[in-house]
């Protein structure tokens, strides 16, 4: 019997199945595809954070603590795969004597390095010029002291007197901040900007120069040992972050009090396991409503073929089959459309993620990928069960044979219209939104050196409220137009029924319910679609906003020390191709000529260029794809030791981790299923309801309607679905979006729509003594212009960073 | 007979009739067998739809309407929806829309072939009444003896071929 009937439905029924499979396909698809992005992007999270640190621990040898012992005993710490010794020393001041002038510094840092540091650690020290061995200099100290390599400096030692040694080489310390951090000292008590004047000398070279003054005074010395790390880590940032730092707490408490761990790994991961929920909070936003929708979908389309179902039910019953044998039937039709439609969706999924995000399957691993799309095909199966199973069943205890025969029943007032859960639903998104705007909450709280992170769900309350409230309100609206306004309806679609007009709008009068459904389907799937892409519009604005502020232009050149830059450089570099306008700043150059007291800033003035220690060009153009073409081309022009960034770069370590992963295949995907869930809202319910609905058509068509009258009724159906759709689905996007982007409090700061070439600097910037030619009289910068309507430029927070500056992070927070 | 099929062979003639199958239909209505009403349509609706497809104007739609209905007895039945009304009255109303559309002939397919007896044998009595009220010729498709005994003439049909006629009286 089983077998028969499923031969019958394959063979009779094919569209209505492969209608609802879609449906399932859908819901199953995004699932997937979003899932697996979710996955990879915590993935490429943690690879970020890992890549992003250049000595996973520092682990700071305590006064009195043997130096060699500890070093042991990290080395056998499982997991730990380099170690490197770092020695530490106060010195007073570094003098040095150039061109006849003489230049000193206040207090500085002597570190020690071994001769296989730099390999072991190569992302701690950038070269700049000279030789990578021997004395090395860092770049601020050689600005303050005017000298290259081949120069003398003078080691001021408090207690002995001043060792001389030969500069090799200029580096930067590109994480300077975490390498010269306050060990084992909370966030708030660390140092405000690592220290200006650095030296590195070689381990033998550092033990003779501090050896000699420790003979003679306490120079404060310390050791660090600097550790790679090798233990593999979770996928999660989250995760990942938890066991980093309990392997730092584990390795503090095996050294017994010998040896504090800076743990910059897990500063690191710190920041990315927000980030990471920041993704999961975009799955569930982007996500969840689209599977939903899907599932709308499908139950629309199950239920577009119920009335058949129900007759063909009452027929196999009236023919003695039992009640659980037709269950029996039901189960076996819901698995057969929720396997098909699972597996197509699987493919979909697949397709679409590859569109989304190119050829490497979502970026995901394989078994990340295996596991979501288990879980997205165990979803299409209860998808299939709610539809087209709950219904069947639901029928066959409550409908006798007799009810179970009908095919169109007078539509009745559903329950949540009679008490008004619409109304609710929208007055109670409106009370969250103004409470949760009220109140300065933060979406993702991730306290730093707290393992626990936290979201507020609540903000997802008012738009999934709002959403679902408007979408009630509008299947309200639209069975009240279809209930009382049969007239202005015929006269709307007499232009394509002609005489069948009053007939046209009657039949939809009493159709209103599947209408309403399709109407409410589509409106629901425009607004899906519109507004997650204002949302996501939104975000990466904010983010290239964000770049463009942090990197100041679109591509920054920053000259090594000692590199002289006059104005013809600026010309020069203005003759590249694709450059619009080159402009010149002159960054703060730390100069002591003998004085007694603190450092004395100066920012020179253009006539002063041959003086610039570190030079600044920041240049615009339209076109951002031509950024990595110029910055190469600059880059070849000026050599390896000019530093060039672009908006590009900076967009990866400035912005969120999301931003930096894939937020536009991400955008496309979304549209992709928004889109075929608006056509499949639209086009297939409406479809399969007409093709249910056959011979209601062919009955016109015998009494003597033409063609064209025929296809009238039928168009004015889509039409009535297509614009009611449009308006609704318009109208629930407009909402949503005045919540989530503009509301009292900004969920999103949208300070960047519509600024799409801000270049500005931030006041912060300013404040510091960045060295540009200074304040105009409006307090802007000289060249630089705020955007239309922008009265200054854009306030930045600014704080000494041991990461990338996450000021802006613009989704979904509140009260900043 | 009624147009909805092409013949394979020959064509349908009848006098006085166009030869064009679109020109003829307001001439020949149809009784189907099964339920022709169109759901979504009350009586009134479903009784209107020939008469609005021909282009007649709304008040005599109106008052043709209620006198097919009133000629079958189903006035009462004129707003409800296919779904709420038995088989006999849904053949009725069925009927009512035939009348209104003042065929001069009348086609009627097993119109009591889903019908128990006495409901059959109404819908016969309403329809031969209701033709000869109007003056149209009733020609009925049946199997059922009892309704052939109601006609004037018969033919009998086998396998597709006409094989005899006979008038009233000489059917044994």
């Amino acid at each position: 019997m089983t077998i028969t009937w499923l031969g019958g439905l394959l063979r009779r029924h094919t569209g209505r199945l492969l209608a609802t499979a879609v449906g399932i396909s859908l819901a199953v698809a995004l699932i997937a595809a979003l899932g697996t992005f979710l996955t990879a992007s915590k993935a490429t999270m943690t690879a970020r954070a890992v890549r992003s640190v250049a000595v996973d621990w520092q682990v700071q040898v305590r006064p009195g603590a043997d130096p060699a012992a500890v070093l042991n005993a990290v080395t056998k710490i499982p997991g730990v795969t380099a170690t490197e010794p770092v020695g530490m020393a106060q010195t007073t001041g570094l003098e040095a004597t150039a061109g006849g002038a003489t230049q000193t510094t206040g207090p500085g840092l002597v570190l020690s390095l071994s001769p296989t540091y730099r390999h072991t650690f190569p992302g701690e020290i950038r070269q700049l010029s000279g030789s990578p061995t021997g004395v090395l200099l860092a770049q601020q100290t050689a600005a303050n002291l005017h000298v290259r390599p081949g120069d003398k400096v003078s080691i001021g030692r408090a207690g002995a007197g001043p060792a001389v040694v030969t500069v090799a080489g200029v580096v930067d310390l590109p994480q300077a901040d975490s390498l010269f951090q306050k060990v084992g000292a909370p966030p708030q008590s660390q140092p405000s900007a690592p220290p200006d004047n650095v030296i590195l000398l070689p381990e033998a070279t550092f033990n003779t120069v501090a050896g000699q003054a420790s003979s003679t005074a306490n120079l404060a010395l310390t050791t660090q040992i600097h550790v790679a790390r090798g233990a593999p880590l979770s996928n999660d940032p989250a995760a990942a972050y938890e066991s980093v730092i309990g392997a730092g707490h584990n390795l503090e408490a095996h050294l017994a009090g010998s040896a504090l761990v800076g743990n910059n790994l897990g500063a690191a991961l710190q920041g990315e396991r927000s980030d990471a929920l920041y993704a999961q909070m975009l799955f569930l936003f982007l996500g969840l409503p689209g599977a939903v929708l899907a599932a709308l979908l499908t139950a629309a389309l199950a239920s577009a073929g119920a009335d058949r179902r129900r007759a063909e039910q009452a027929l196999v019953r009236t023919r003695g089959l039992s009640p659980r044998k037709v269950a029996r039937l039901s189960v076996v039709e819901a698995l057969l459309i929720g396997t098909a439609g699972g597996l197509l969706g699987l493919g979909l999924g697949a397709a679409a993620g590859r569109l989304a995000f190119g050829p490497s399957p979502l970026g995901g691993s394989a078994s990340s990928t295996l596991i979501w799309f288990a879980i997205a095909f165990f979803a299409g199966l209860v998808i299939a069960m709610m539809t087209v199973l709950v219904p069947a069943l639901r029928d066959l205890r409550r409908r006798t044979v007799a009810q179970a025969r009908h095919a169109v029943g007078r539509p009745r007032t559903t329950w949540w219209m009679k008490i008004g859960v619409d109304f609710m639903l929208v007055a109670g998104a409106l009370l969250v939104f103004w409470a949760s705007g009220s109140n300065n909450y933060s979406l993702v709280l991730a306290p730093e050196g707290v393992a626990t992170i936290s979201v507020s769900y609540w903000a997802f309350l008012g738009p999934a409220l709002l959403w679902l409230g408007a979408a009630m309100l509008l299947w309200r609206i639209a069975n009240l137009a279809l209930t009382h306004g049969r007239r202005p309806l015929a006269r709307l679609i007499r232009p394509l029924t002609g005489r069948l007009a009053q007939i046209g709008a009657a039949s939809m009068s009493r159709q209103r319910r599947p209408l309403a459904r399709a109407l409410v389907l589509l409106a629901l799937a425009i607004s899906f679609a519109a507004s997650t892409a204002t949302f996501n519009a939104t975000y990466q604005q904010q983010a290239e906003a964000d770049a463009q502020l942090s990197n100041g232009a679109d591509v920054t050149v920053t000259e090594s020390p000692g590199v002289r830059v006059g104005p013809s450089a600026a010309a020069g570099m203005a003759s590249v191709s694709g450059v619009r306008h080159v402009e010149p700043i002159q960054h703060p150059v730390r100069l002591r000529r003998g004085r007694p007291a603190g450092p004395v800033w100066r920012a020179a003035g253009k006539h002063h260029q041959s003086h610039i220690a570190s030079g600044r060009l920041l240049r615009r153009w339209h076109r951002k794809s031509a950024q990595t073409a110029v910055a190469a081309d600059l880059q070849g022009r000026l050599g390896a030791a000019a530093a060039i960034t672009n908006v590009t770069q900076a967009r990866s370590q400035v912005g969120s981790s999301l931003t930096s992963v894939n937020l536009a295949g991400l955008t496309r995907l979304e549209l992709v299923f928004a889109v075929l869930l608006a056509a499949s809202a639209g086009g297939i319910v409406l479809a399969v309801g007409l093709a249910e609905r056959r011979r209601s058509l062919a009955i016109p068509s015998v009494l003597g309607a033409l063609r064209r009258q025929l296809r009238g009724l039928a168009l004015s159906e889509g039409l009535l679905i297509t614009v009611g759709g449009l308006i609704g689905g318009g109208l629930i996007a407009w909402g949503l979006s005045q919540m989530l982007v503009k509301g009292p409090h900004r969920r999103i700061r949208p300070a960047a729509v519509g600024h799409r070439d801000p270049v500005e600097l931030p006041d912060d910037h300013r404040r510091r003594g960045c060295g540009c030619p200074g304040p105009r009289g409006d307090g802007q910068h000289p060249g630089l212009s705020p955007p239309p309507g922008r009265r200054t430029a854009r306030p930045v927070r600014h704080r000494w960073p041991t990461r990338p500056q996450r000021g802006l992070r613009p989704w979904l927070r509140s009260g900043s | 007979m009624a147009g909805l099929e092409l013949p394979t062979r020959g064509e349908v003639i009848w006098p006085g009739f166009s030869t064009i199958p679109a020109e003829r239909a307001q001439d020949i209505g149809v009784v189907f067998q099964s339920p022709s009403l169109v759901p979504a349509l009350d009586g009134a609706e479903n009784t209107a739809l020939p008469l609005i497809l021909a282009g007649v104007g709304e008040q005599e739609c109106r008052d043709r309407v209620a006198e097919a209905l009133e000629l079958v007895g189903v006035s009462n039945l004129a707003a409800k929806l296919p779904e709420e009304l038995s088989g006999g009255q849904a053949q009725r109303v069925a009927v009512a829309r035939v009348l209104a559309q003042r065929p001069q002939l009348v086609l009627a397919d097993e119109p009591t072939g889903q019908l128990d007896h006495a409901t059959g044998q109404h819908l016969i009595d309403v329809l031969l009444d209701a033709t000869a009220r109007i003056g149209a010729a009733l020609v009925v498709t049946t199997h059922d003896r009892t309704v052939l005994e109601r006609l004037d003439t018969h033919w009998t049909m086998h396998e597709g071929r006409l094989r005899s006629a006979a008038t009233q009286g000489a059917i044994s």
